[in-house]
């Protein structure tokens, strides 16, 4: 190996892997081939060709670095404000019924009013003009299927009669768990999916169970019942098999929206928002600020995301649209409680831990998902021109 | 599918959205008219054609192969010119057809200006040959 080569070599390091990869041997045979000609004009040739290749090595890693990066990042085109303005109306709907604290489950609410209307007329049309599934839809499909599998699943522990024990609907548990699993199994079967999806799945699964237990443990000592035990453990198979069904039906938007499916999740959580244990757990109705809180967390989650989202031009202003707020939402959902009503931390529900975890966890495995298909399917276009 | 299907016949349909080249990616694209080529000897063929005012080095190279290869400008072929004097570690190019489009429509940008250019009597009025 030639000197040049060996310099080569080491400079190969500084590229990204990607380009490493599948240039690497051939920029080495390259610096190689020029290193012979060289040396045949003498060695203060061979040293010149050196130093250019040095300047040629570290110049060119910069320059894929910084394309790199641009590529990892992605460049968009921000949704139209009147799609943003649509796919925002449930989330401030929600955030104004929550006015009120103490109206409990405004669903008709929620699914009723203009947009429903809107909804079922404006999507015939929008299908017939763009054969696309409209962006201000994806929050209401999302909510939707949330609405219909509750729904079916409470019908479907009534007809069969199954317990509602542990505070859980038995049949929704039931329902949850077999249509994600449908889903994930139907997207795998296509090949629309890589098998390596069941890493994170069960990894979700294995923290919540862990979680039980372990929260179990210590509530065992204080004076909690096996019972108790059984009710965590069987939460800790409900949060995530609900995220997962979110997850696996957003799935089937990806390809004509991309990341943007995140918007199916988000409004398949928009139920936590229409009660206001789920937002605040503790007996503190009387506390003069609870309104403001919920109207603030409920515009938070339900309308700050969507709008950030669809708005945002970058990879990187996408991430921040959806976590940004929604590590937010539950910083504050699990810390003013807490200060308002001058409690322990000790003493949180194990529901409102959970679910706030199982929310996160599933807009992470969602976020890499849905990006890790989008590439796939949409390559972005290269630039060549100067 | 279809949103890519779109903006791949938007570009194919559109030689001008990739106008104007860098001169090492102008410089390339114009070694691979004669035929298909290995990166080594689009090198040389540049040093060459610019009498040893351009050496592209392997970064520069690759980096720019790797760009026209992502817009579809050039494809990697399978086909040896000599099979007696090939190295089977080499990659070789070829000119696609969009790519000669593109080629093309650089290459009349380029004509034009020269043409203001003499107009304007910054260069002379006679041509080379």
């Amino acid at each position: 190996m030639t000197p040049a080569e060996r310099i080569y070599r080491v400079l190969l390091w500084l590229y990204p892997p990607k380009h490493r990869h599948a240039y690497g041997r051939l920029m080495l045979q390259h610096a190689g081939d020029l290193s012979r000609a060289a040396r045949q004009h003498g060695r203060w040739h061979e040293a010149a060709l050196c130093l250019r290749l040095l300047v040629d090595g570290i110049a060119n890693a910069l320059v894929e670095h910084k394309e790199a990066l641009m590529m990892a990042q992605g460049s968009y085109k921000p949704a139209p404000w009147l799609s943003v303005l649509l796919a925002t109306v449930p989330g401030l709907w929600v955030a104004l019924s929550r006015r009120h604290a103490d109206v409990l489950a405004p669903l008709l609410l929620f699914l009723g009013g203009g947009y429903l209307l809107l909804f079922a007329f404006g999507l015939p049309v929008m299908w017939w003009r763009k054969r696309r599934f409209p962006i201000w839809g994806l929050m209401f499909a999302g909510a939707l299927l949330w609405f219909l599998t509750y729904r079916v699943g409470t019908g479907l522990s009534q007809q069969v009669r199954l317990p509602y024990i542990f505070g859980l609907q038995l049949g929704v548990v039931f329902l949850n768990i077999a249509l994600a699993t449908i889903l994930f199994v139907v997207l795998l079967r296509d090949q629309r999916l890589p098998n390596i999806v069941w890493v994170p799945v069960g990894l979700i699964g294995l923290i919540n169970v862990l979680g039980a237990i372990v929260y179990g443990s210590i509530q065992l000592g204080n004076g909690a019942q096996m019972r108790d035990l059984l009710q965590y453990l069987m939460a800790s198979l409900a949060l995530p098999a609900e995220g997962l069904m979110f997850v696996a039906f957003g799935l089937l938007a990806v390809r004509q929206h991309g990341v943007l499916a995140l918007l199916v999740v988000i409004g398949g959580y928009g139920y936590m928002f229409m009660d206001t244990d789920y937002l605040f757990g503790y007996p503190a109705r009387d506390w003069i600020g609870l309104p403001l809180y919920l109207v603030a967390v409920s515009l938070l989650f339900l309308v700050l995301v969507p709008v950030a989202l669809l708005r945002a031009k970058t990879r990187r202003g996408r991430a921040l649209a959806v976590f940004g707020p929604a590590v937010a939402f539950f910083a504050v959902r699990l810390a003013v409680p807490i200060l308002v009503t001058r409690r322990s931390i000790a003493v949180l529900r194990p529901g409102d831990v959970g679910m706030s975890l199982n929310v996160v966890l599933v807009l992470i495995l969602a976020w890499f998902l849905y990006n890790h298909l989008s590439d796939i399917r949409f390559k972005p276009q290269e630039n060549i021109s100067g | 599918m279809q949103k890519w299907d779109c903006m791949v016949r938007d570009q194919e349909s559109n030689p001008e959205q990739h106008l104007p080249l860098t001169p090492a990616i102008c410089h390339i694209m114009l070694t691979l008219v004669d035929g298909e080529k290995h990166g080594y000897a689009i090198m040389q063929e540049v040093e060459r054609m610019t009498e040893g005012r351009m050496k592209l080095g392997p970064g520069t190279l690759y980096g720019a192969i790797k760009r026209l290869l992502g817009a579809d400008l050039i494809a990697e072929t399978d086909e040896r010119p000599d099979p007696a004097l090939d190295d089977s570690r080499r990659r070789y190019y070829e000119l696609t057809g969009f790519g000669r489009r593109v080629l093309t429509a650089e290459i009349e940008r380029l004509d034009y200006l020269v043409g203001v250019a003499r107009e304007k009597e910054l260069l002379g009025t006679t041509t080379p040959g």
